[in-house]
């Protein structure tokens, strides 16, 4: 499904998606993030989860190169971060912030096309395979039929769905979303990330999701790492993290977990 | 709503505001006593060289005569009726501006309202011009009266735009400036209009505290008196307003008739003022704000002083404030250029001043929503960006085009003109047509720039400052260089509209400044640098007239190899973004996203920024600096379905093609045989739109 994007794609199998040492990063005297180390592993879906002001998404941030850190070296696909070129590092890494700009008149197609920048550059021609990309991005997002219509006019969800096309168009190894479900309803909650679950599975990408709610973490992530005033206090699969004793500390209340009447998995829920 | 303030909110703004309270925080706490001394200081030294020249003419008599006569009289006139009301009229004025600006701020919860910035001021001197020109009985009533009329009515349309908006804070200085901007053409059209070319020199500047008696100062004394003991009076119901709206009614405060009588008040006291000395710009605004920063040394932080004192302080800033400029100016420059009017030299503080407070905004909180986006987006009509319909907008250009060389009048009327006639017509008229064109193309140009850099859907190179700033380049390089050729204007021009797009591109990227604030930091940016302008033209000097003609942009003097090179120039501009369209779409998503997609966001935003301001530097040298084609432009495109990409650069390009083309057409027909300036023409045909657009604001949808 995915094509090789260049020598540094090959090594994605062995090399960690993100490799962080000693990461940190202070403002105004405030240490936000303490040296942090950390690795994730390519291939999964990880979501990071804390509560307001834990820094995750100041990681985030830095992960994604929108805000440099203060010390430490951060290695991404085995290279260090700052020795990618822009165009260079948009090919293999996309990026969403929380709230999405408006898109100022753009319809659909044209808005997933931006996508393409980092393919054709500023005066390369726009050709069949950019095309294609976009095609398909509307199409594995089910927005072929709105894809004429222009992005303001649309839902929440949908409005999401076009921005997240424009993510796949842009046919990266890893997209890095900040809190991409925190606009929309729950029935669209759900959509969205399985919707981004089944895509970064089928394409073998990798995704870094920052997420509010620890039962919608679990539900699609592979891995969750949980931050509490920029430190790692929790990182594993779903089933590790969702007890009784991790949650409570991650939280800071009384949690407890039970089984999902239909799935058997744990949810969790304050006591 | 999250974890991330630490990083983009409330960054370098805080860190600056803490830095400058622990410079001085001692300093501004005793601002209105160091102004107080300055200004009795001032006035001792006027006074002193004022008697000097009395004792003087007495102890040497005039040598012809023999004996004291004419000149000491004179002397002793000058310094009576003269000086004494001039230095007495400083201070009330002041005092007056100072106490309307507290009114209206109180009433309007408003931190950045006075009579400047609600417009009251040009409304006034509207009306005083259309006074002076058609109905000349109506001022033996009195200026007042009339003067009043015209504030009355310019903040009750004001008011009336925003209303919808709940009178939101930046939304109502916003309106306010544009109806200023609006009011001043409007103003300068009526004199040229008649004739009277010279007089709309003084019109830009105005408010001088020249003073032949003592009549101005006793009015004006008696009504500031008047209305301050109204507010004492009514100090418990300013102080419930200073609540929410329901909140006061549920306290049994009259609030609606309450804000009537003080506006009415307020304004009466401003319009008096400006009847009697012309505009004063941003003394109601500075007294206040300054009072209050020094009540809590610049920190933010409310400190012990009360209200009532902060009140006084506030009065005392603003006399002081007044005085203080008059003084200076009558000491230094005014002893050469004595037409150099206050006025000029307040905005000269003001303009500087506003955009200092503009990121304090902590003192915008109270009755402030976050204002997220009470600006409406651009409007668009549905989008329809095909080849076919682009063809048909440069047919329109053309058909204007067309219109402009063939129709015209003549001492007998209306006359078209084929063939012959039009071989003999096409030297003079061609030209123009020419400039008018690539002029609206090259703002358009800048327009598309600053609103996609920016994302403000009513940003453009008049609003931001950019084209005043390109003129306060020229006028740098004037003085320098009295003969400089146009490659060294051009390079200036440039250069002036290229510090301003960055200065204030820069607050826009500041954290927590959002658009409206954005928009308000240009407009002060613009009226500094106006006020820059209008104190070198009132100088009298070679380059004042140079100014002048700038200023009014008029297309009379354009050559044939001037319009040929401008739209050259034009066409290679547009091309140059025509092939960085991508660059556009991408920026207009904001800087985190652009940058994520790949594109060189350091690069890519200063060689934009370098083409808006060769731009809108290219076409105010040939236009001037006052119009709005610069925002409108890009609006018409979208609104014939042009909205991103190069499709809309283009549209909009043609549009302010065509916009100024037919403005140019209209400013030579509608006064003939006088010729009206083409810039005037543009702004009052795009002004209206631009207050719709404000009105018509998101609030709708809340």
């Amino acid at each position: 499904m995915t094509t090789a994007s260049g020598p540094v794609a090959s090594l994605t199998d062995r090399e960690p998606l993100f490799q962080l040492d000693g990461i940190s990063l202070e403002r105004q005297g405030r240490e936000i993030l303490p040296p942090l180390t950390l690795s994730l592993e390519a291939g999964r879906v990880h979501a990071l989860i804390g509560l307001n002001g834990s820094g995750k998404s100041t990681l985030l941030n830095i992960l994604a190169r929108q805000i440099r850190p203060d010390a430490g070296s951060l290695h991404f696909l085995g290279q260090r971060l700052t020795d990618y070129g822009g165009r260079e590092l948009a090919r293999l890494l996309a990026y969403m912030p929380q709230f999405p700009p408006s898109s100022d008149g753009m319809r659909v197609r044209d808005l997933v096309a931006l996508g393409r920048f980092a393919w054709h550059g500023t005066l390369g021609r726009f050709s069949h395979r950019d095309r294609d990309k976009v095609e398909d991005a509307l199409a594995a997002t089910g927005l072929t039929a709105m894809a004429d219509r222009v992005v303001d006019s649309l839902s929440g969800g949908e409005r999401q769905r076009a921005w997240l096309a424009m993510m796949i168009a842009q046919d990266t190894r890893c997209l890095l979303l900040d809190e991409p479900t925190s606009a929309l309803d729950i029935p669209h909650q759900v959509d969205m990330l399985e919707l981004l679950r089944d895509l970064a599975r089928s394409r073998d990408m990798s995704a870094v999701v920052v997420l509010h709610d620890i039962n919608m973490a679990a539900r699609v992530a592979d891995r969750i790492v949980a931050l509490e005033a920029g430190r790692v206090i929790a990182n594993g699969t779903p089933d590790a993290v969702m007890r009784a004793d991790v949650l409570s500390r991650i939280y800071r209340v009384e949690m407890h977990t039970m089984p999902h009447p239909a799935s058997g998995k744990p949810i969790g829920f304050p006591a | 709503m999250t974890d991330r303030l630490p990083l983009h909110a409330s960054g370098p703004a805080q860190a600056v505001a803490a830095g400058s309270a622990r410079l001085a925080p001692d300093l501004l706490r005793r601002l209105p006593a160091i102004l107080t001394a300055s200004a009795l200081l001032l006035i001792a030294l006027r006074l002193h060289l004022g008697w000097q020249e009395v004792v003087t003419c007495k102890t040497a008599p005039d040598p012809a005569s023999g004996h004291a006569s004419g000149a000491c009289s004179l002397a002793r006139l000058t310094f009576a009726s003269a000086l004494l009301p001039r230095l007495a009229i400083g201070l009330v004025a002041g005092a007056a501006l100072g106490l309307s600006g507290l009114l209206l701020q109180r009433v309007l919860r408003n931190p950045l309202a006075e009579p400047a910035t609600l417009g009251i001021t040009a409304g006034a001197q509207l009306a005083l011009a259309i006074a002076t020109l058609f109905l000349p009985a109506l001022l033996t009533l009195g200026r007042e009266p009339v003067a009043l009329l015209g504030g009355l009515g310019t903040v009750a349309l004001l008011l009336s735009l925003t209303w919808r908006k709940g009178l939101d804070p930046v939304s109502v200085v916003l309106g306010g400036m544009m109806l200023t901007m609006m009011a001043v053409a409007a103003s300068a059209a009526l004199i040229i209009f008649n004739g009277d070319y010279v007089f709309s020199l003084f019109v830009w500047g105005g408010g001088s505290l020249v003073q032949q008696d003592w009549q101005a100062t006793g009015i004006l004394g008696t009504l500031t008196l008047a209305v301050a003991l109204c507010a004492v009076l009514l100090r418990r119901p300013l102080t419930l307003l200073s609540l929410d709206d329901r909140a006061a009614r549920g306290l049994g405060l009259a609030v609606i008739t309450l804000r009537i009588v003080l506006l009415a008040l307020a304004t009466g006291l401003a319009s008096a003022v400006t009847a009697h000395l012309g505009p004063i710009a941003f003394i109601g605004l500075g007294g206040p704000a300054l009072a209050r920063i020094a009540a809590t040394g610049g920190s933010g932080t409310a400190s012990g002083t009360s209200s009532g004192g902060q009140t006084l302080s506030a009065l005392v800033i603003s006399a002081t404030l007044l005085s203080v400029t008059d003084s200076a100016l009558a000491l230094t420059i005014g002893r050469e250029f004595d037409r150099i009017p206050a006025g000029a030299a307040t905005a000269l503080l003001g303009g500087p001043l506003l955009l200092w407070v503009l990121p304090r905004l902590s003192m915008l909180r109270p009755g402030e929503r976050r204002d997220t986006g009470s600006l409406p987006p651009a409007p668009t009509g549905p989008l329809q960006q095909s080849p076919a319909r682009l063809a048909l907008l440069a047919l329109g250009l053309v058909l204007a085009c067309a219109l402009a060389l063939c129709l015209g009048r003549n001492g007998q009327g209306w006359q078209l003109v084929t063939g012959a006639d039009l071989a003999d017509m096409l030297p003079w008229r061609l030209p123009r047509i020419l400039t008018a064109l690539a002029g609206g193309a090259l703002l358009a140009t800048a327009g598309v720039i600053l609103q996609k850099l920016s994302g403000n859907p009513l940003a453009g190179p008049e609003i931001l400052g950019v084209g005043a700033a390109s003129g306060v380049g020229l006028c740098l390089m004037l003085l320098i260089v009295p003969l400089a050729g146009s490659e060294l204007r051009l390079a200036a021009s440039t250069t002036g509209a290229l510090l301003a797009t960055l200065l204030i591109l820069r607050l826009a990227t500041r954290a927590g400044f959002s658009r409206e604030r954005l928009l308000l930091g240009g407009v002060a940016l613009g009226a500094f640098c106006s006020a820059i302008l209008s104190a070198v033209m009132a100088m009298g000097t070679p380059v004042s007239y140079q100014l002048v003609a700038w200023m009014t942009g008029s297309t009379q003097s354009a050559t044939l190899a001037g319009g040929l090179a401008l739209t050259g120039s034009a066409l290679g501009l547009v091309a140059l973004l025509l092939g960085l369209g991508r660059w556009l779409d991408l920026l207009s998503l904001g800087d985190p996203l652009a940058r994520s997609l790949g594109l060189p966001l350091r690069p890519a935003r200063l060689t934009l920024i370098a083409l808006g301001a060769a731009a809108t530097a290219l076409a105010t040298l040939s236009i001037g600096p006052l119009s709005f084609i610069g925002l409108v432009a890009p609006h018409l495109a979208r609104l014939g379905g042009f909205a991103h990409g190069r499709a809309h650069v283009i549209a909009s390009t043609l549009c302010g093609g065509m916009l100024l083309v037919i403005s140019d057409w209209l400013s030579r027909q509608l006064a003939f045989p006088y010729q009206l300036p083409l810039g005037l023409i543009a702004s009052l045909l795009a002004g209206p739109y631009l207050l719709w657009l404000l009105g018509n604001g998101r609030s709708r949808l809340h």
